[in-house]
């Protein structure tokens, strides 16, 4: 007969899982939550709604909040478009040669952004391959503008985030019970059915979480899109560099910092819904 | 008294007295003097100043390095290690003053104060000369591929049409940007008071300009990728630059350099004053003046130093026709060009 365990040791069991809860709480309530409120006194101790109102008013925010977030948009969509398909087909090759396409999509990880910018700026420029390639094609005349520009902003900032949409993506995939795919096929289901129907539904939490590593990390950041699209195409970042650095207006710089953070949240909170409600 | 208790006592007086004796004699531990400064080729100003400073005066040098603004700010903030000395461009120490950070300086300690070009001593605004010494001219010149364009004389030749597409100048974000600004309204007739024409100038040579760079490594990697063939730099680029496998000449403009210093300054509470003093005479003195400038670190301020006329730090000939910024014209002026720049320029 199984006796009844003591509300006492009920209680010690309790306590022991919540001692290992205690170091990811305790740095979680410092640096983030307790970074964002030193943030918040940062912009103004007694007018921070005013301080946030200058700021949205200010032409150069404006153009530069649109810009990061046409940017980000524009790298989530091209990441979830080449990362859906590829992730699908990966998931139907053999387990060494699928750990050797997820290796492969996560090598330039490993690189750092600078040399990787740098990398990029070699290809698009003047002299580089893609303008090479088109005039030994006889497509061009004379070389044609990519590098500084939002374009290859964007080009260089998929490169990095992509991987980030592929692991968590084909990680989903690969939970589907391979079952229900067998199932879809022997009732007649095409592939792109399969895909439409069973495997993009049944992914989306690992999609979710791909989309809003890349859409925060599109809208933050710093080092790609100053280097592949100059100061023409200024984003927010490079805003809140332009704060501390030339007008030492840590307060200016803080607010656009909590503008996306909350503008990432927001976004993040939107597509969740929007796929809750098409399941 | 017994003997006993004599010799007893006749060694405690001996033991004593050596005990006195070295710790008089024991090697003292050296003063700390904390330097707050960028950092950048660190080795050669170890060699060239900071090693014969300790030496000679017995103390340890500690460095916290950063970028201006950091380290503006780290001192605004009181971060430790507080500075004893702190090395910024005249903007910013012009913001220090203003913020109540810096300690006035005694000339009068300083024995190569005399020797700083006379351009320098009578151009310098009291309330910075007050409060830092120069130690380094940035004077802003034209850097363009000789073999692949006409001689040019002044900043109006950005506008020749030859370069258009194969320029870059600095961002307005940059330490240059605003210097830049100043020497295109002096060539289309304003002033550092009247900057538009400079802003209509820039504006309509837009199109023409590759990028907006804020770097100074920027410019290196623009001419050796050959995306760039002209380009507005500061004097302590000429160095790299001119390691570069290519035909770029220097000019300084006809219409005049457009100059700023850096400046060498004491910080509010330093319990080493008259050391940080020494330390800044002994950093304008014409040997530490000399050897840095050989070392490649920075152009002279001190007149005594003598370098052959093809050095990159031979800053003679920017000094007889140069146009400085008073940085309380910048402080006053930076937000609102800053603003129309973006707008106009950059936008």
């Amino acid at each position: 007969m199984k006796g009844r365990r003591s509300p006492l040791l009920f209680l010690r069991d309790k306590l022991r899982r919540f001692v290992l809860l205690v170091p990811p709480l305790t740095f979680l309530l410092v640096f983030v939550i307790g970074a964002i409120v030193f943030m918040v006194l940062y912009v103004g101790t007694g007018n921070v709604g005013q301080a946030f109102l200058k700021l949205i008013e200010d032409g150069g925010f404006q153009s530069a909040y649109l810009r990061t977030l046409r940017m980000a948009v524009v790298v989530a969509v091209s990441c979830s478009v080449m990362a859906y398909p590829t992730a699908f087909y990966a998931l139907h090759l053999p387990q060494r040669m699928r750990s050797l396409v997820r290796s492969l999509i996560f090598l330039p990880v490993m690189i750092n952004p600078i040399v990787r910018g740098y990398g990029w700026m070699i290809i698009l420029g003047r002299k580089g391959m893609v303008n090479s390639i088109l005039s030994g094609l006889g497509l061009v005349d004379s070389p044609i503008k990519l590098l500084y520009t939002e374009l290859a902003a964007e080009v260089g900032l998929i490169e990095l985030f992509l991987p980030f949409m592929f692991i968590p993506l084909l990680g989903a995939m690969e939970n589907i019970n391979e079952e229900v795919i067998l199932a879809a096929r022997s009732l007649g289901a095409g592939t792109l059915r399969v895909f439409t129907d069973i495997v993009m539904p049944l992914s989306v939490k690992g999609y979710l979480l791909g989309l809003v590593t890349v859409l925060a990390g599109g809208f933050s950041a710093f080092v790609t899109p100053s280097l592949l699209g100059g100061m023409r195409n200024r984003t927010l970042s490079m805003l809140i560099y332009e704060f501390i650095e030339l007008r030492l207006n840590w307060s200016a710089a803080a607010a656009i910092a909590l503008v996306i953070m909350t503008t990432v949240l927001t976004v993040t909170w939107l597509v969740g819904m929007l796929i809750k409600r098409r399941r | 008294m017994n003997r006993g208790v004599l010799i007893v006592v006749l060694v405690v007086i001996l033991v004593g007295l050596v005990g006195v004796y070295y710790y008089q004699t024991r090697p003292r531990p050296p003063a700390t003097l904390v330097l707050s400064h960028w950092g950048f080729v660190w080795d050669e100003i170890d060699a060239a100043a900071i090693e014969p400073f300790e030496q000679e005066h017995n103390v340890e040098v500690v460095l916290v390095a950063g970028r201006t603004a950091e380290r503006l700010t780290m001192l605004r903030e009181g971060a430790e290690p507080i500075p004893d000395v702190i090395f910024l461009p005249d903007y910013y120490t012009y913001q220090a003053v203003q913020d109540d950070l810096l300690e006035k300086i005694d000339k009068s300690k300083l024995s190569n104060y005399g020797k700083l070009f006379s351009f320098i001593r009578e151009q310098l605004p009291a309330n910075v000369a007050d409060y830092g010494v120069p130690h380094t001219p940035q004077d802003l010149a034209l850097a363009y591929r000789s073999d692949l364009h006409d001689p040019i004389t002044g900043w109006t030749d950005l506008w020749r049409g030859d370069f258009a597409d194969y320029m870059t100048i600095p961002s307005i974000t940059a330490t240059s940007g605003p210097m830049t600004l100043i020497a295109a309204s002096i060539a289309h007739g304003g002033s550092i008071d009247d900057v538009e024409p400079g802003f209509s100038a820039l504006e309509d040579l837009s199109e023409d300009i590759l990028t907006f760079y804020t770097s100074s490594a920027e410019p290196v990697s623009l001419f050796e990728r050959e995306e760039i063939h002209i380009c507005p730099v500061l004097r302590y680029q000429w160095g790299t630059l001119s390691q570069l496998n290519m035909s770029i000449e220097f000019v300084i403009p006809e219409e005049g350099s457009v100059i700023e210093f850096n400046l060498i300054s004491i910080v509010k509470g330093s319990q080493n004053v008259d050391l940080a003093h020494e330390l800044i005479d002994f950093w304008i003195s014409t040997e530490v003046q000399r050897d840095l400038a050989l070392a490649g670190v920075d152009a002279p301020v001190n007149s005594e130093v003598q370098l052959a006329s093809d050095h990159v730090f031979y800053v003679k000939p920017a000094f007889d026709n140069a146009i400085y910024v008073n940085p309380a014209i910048l402080a006053d002026n930076l937000e609102s060009w800053s603003d129309e720049w973006k707008e106009s320029i950059e936008g």
